[in-house]
């Protein structure tokens, strides 16, 4: 087990996580927009694959950040315990 | 050969994670900002199918120079993993061809940060002058280019740091600024309907050659990701950095082109591209149609494409000179290239031939019909020369070198059992062989200046080889015997990769244990 230090412990969100949010979220809300518009329309396959594609990136990227982010919470969490 | 790593070990390993991924998109990030409007002047509505095709084998690509640039992090990329895969002879045609795709990187960029630059100063533009037979010179912004790729040549020899420091400022703006576009654009001024008109009417009237000329141009729109590769040998561990860097890099470059695309699709008709000051200013062109802020976005994005513009070209005069010291390195080309200069540490001499070569391409570009369509020509040519020779070492490299460690490994493989190690065959490896060659046979069918002038480029890069290497004695089509095991050795050790270095020899004293054993058994048959 490694020693508790300052470097080990969960420091909440940093710049790169920030960025990453936003844009995983910004890519949702454009992907949902895109969707909208083009499902109005009758739906074009450029359109319904660009949005789509918006938004599952979008997700993947949030997953992908909260799941991380939760990762270093518990490695804080057991370094402390141990 | 010593006198070779003295050499290497004088590159600086200055570049960090952030630096890395900066260098790379400094090169690729540019590329949608000249790609853009020449692929909808071919490919015209059906543009965004065009981007994805290319886009897709670019990914492919894309994951195979990561793994050979963690596994091989050395200055050369395409070439040096040519020399490691396939020999000699093929790393100098896979050399000359990323020689041609850099010096034209600097030619055509800089050419492009000159178009762009003319939104401010249409004068520049409009400047024409009737050189004997060729009426219709753009001596204006042929000078600015050849000016502009003088200041660059001059700003590589003084070293990387400064360098470094310019591409990761504007780029980090350059990624602020086309997040905006796409963002308001997508939301405030993107028309589906104007989308599907325009794709209905390009497949009602389907034209399958000019299409396919655009997508082999799309290519171009992705070409870049070797400057990360060429910068491996200046990359503090590399083997970590580099394949964070180059993923990052794929898909962020991928989801701006493809993204930039629908959203020009659904902004303007692709007809205003038939104009060709429009296609030297396609991304401004675009960002115009943004609701309120449409007049400053446009000059704030010819602004920064005019920057960015000098970076990539910046990149290439960097990209070039590794890939010329690499050769110089492994005796394809004469040791005069291998210089490093003794005040600034960078290779001057062959920053100024090529840089010099750059000039010579924009001076016979301005004399043709269009200087941006023959530039473009050229380095899609290039390009898919250099990409099919790197797929190919990526595969060969999995049977003949499957020891040396890869921090990163294509997805998608088929274990293979074979005495000694296990091989896995890289599926999504051949498949983008399939792809980039397929490109390759368009670009060689349809582009009329580079089925001639490509080829041409290699005779004569082969031809210079032939001779110098008779006049040192050595094989032309064969290979200088190297040990490539003592070398990999001393790359992981001077790039600090000491797990890595370690595995290494673990896996060759398995592999020597299992030889032995081998040869023991054979032993009393003999």
């Amino acid at each position: 087990m490694r020693p508790s230090s300052p470097m080990n412990e969960p420091r909440g969100v940093s710049l790169r996580d920030a960025v990453l949010i936003v844009y995983g979220v910004l890519f949702v809300l454009l992907g949902l927009i895109m969707l909208y518009r083009v499902i109005r329309l009758g739906g074009n396959p450029v359109g319904l694959g660009v949005g789509g594609g918006f938004v599952l990136l979008g997700v993947y990227r949030l997953r992908f950040v909260l799941g991380y982010y939760f990762a270093r919470k518990r490695e804080g969490r057991s370094d402390v315990r141990g | 050969m010593a006198e070779g790593r003295t050499a290497v070990a004088e590159l600086r390993r200055d570049v960090t994670v952030w630096g890395s991924y900066m260098w790379g998109f400094a090169d690729v990030g540019a590329d949608t900002f000249v790609a853009l409007g020449l692929v909808f002047a071919f490919s015209e509505g059906a543009a965004p199918l065009a981007f994805l095709l290319a886009g897709t084998v670019y990914i492919l690509v894309g994951l195979a120079y990561t793994e050979l640039a963690s596994a091989y992090p050395v200055a050369g990329g395409g070439q040096y993993f040519a020399l490691r895969g396939l020999g000699d002879f093929w790393s100098l045609i896979a050399g000359s061809a990323l020689v041609l795709d850099y010096t034209l990187c600097t030619a055509l960029f800089a050419y492009f940060a000159t178009t762009y630059f003319s939104h401010f100063v249409p004068e520049l533009a409009d400047a024409t002058i009737a050189l004997g037979p060729f009426a219709h010179v753009r001596i204006g912004l042929a000078l600015a280019t050849l000016l502009l790729i003088a200041f660059l040549t001059w700003l590589n020899v003084r070293g990387m740091r400064q360098a470094s420091l310019l591409n990761e400022l504007i780029g980090v703006l350059i990624i602020l600024v086309e997040t905006l576009i796409i963002a308001m654009g997508l939301i405030f001024a993107w028309r589906p309907e104007l989308l599907a008109a325009q794709w209905s009417e390009t497949f009602a009237n389907f034209h399958p050659r000019q299409f396919l000329y655009g997508a082999s141009l799309a290519i171009i729109s992705f070409v870049g990701l070797e400057s990360i590769s060429q910068a491996a040998q200046e990359t503090r561990r590399p083997a970590t950095i580099v394949p964070r860097t180059s993923i990052a890099l794929v898909f962020t470059v991928f989801l701006f082109a493809v993204s930039l695309s629908v959203l020009t699709l659904g902004t303007v008709r692709w007809e205003v591209f038939l104009d060709e000051r429009n296609v030297g200013r396609s991304v401004a062109l675009v960002a115009g149609h943004l609701p309120w802020i449409g007049r400053v976005a446009e000059d704030v994005t010819a602004a920064l494409a005019v920057l960015v513009l000098m970076l990539s070209s910046n990149s290439g005069v960097m990209s070039v000179s590794r890939v010329a010291f690499s050769m110089s390195r492994y005796e394809a080309i004469s040791s005069w290239f291998e210089h490093v200069h003794p005040r600034y540490r960078t290779p001057a001499r062959t920053i100024i031939v090529f840089s010099s070569i750059a000039a010579l391409q924009v001076v016979l570009a301005s004399l043709t019909e269009s200087a941006i369509d023959t530039l473009a020509n050229m380095y899609a040519f290039g390009a898919t020369l250099g990409y099919t020779l790197v797929l190919i070492s990526l595969i060969r490299l999995r049977f003949t070198d499957p020891y040396t460690p890869r921090p990163y490994r294509v997805p998608f493989n088929i274990p293979m059992r074979r005495p000694g190690a296990t091989i896995h065959v890289p599926v999504l490896g051949i498949i983008g062989l399939v792809g980039i060659t397929a490109v390759l046979v368009i670009v060689l069918f349809t582009h009329e200046i580079a089925a001639v002038a490509g080829p041409s480029w290699v005779l004569l890069c082969f031809g210079y080889y032939a001779w110098y290497r008779r006049r040192r004695g050595l094989p032309i089509f064969r290979s200088v015997p190297r040990d490539w095991e003592r070398e990999q050795m001393e790359v992981l050790e001077a790039a600090e990769e000491y797990d890595l270095l370690e595995q290494y020899r673990i896996a060759l004293a398995e592999r020597d244990r299992w030889r032995r054993r081998t040869h023991e058994a054979e032993l009393p048959h003999e």
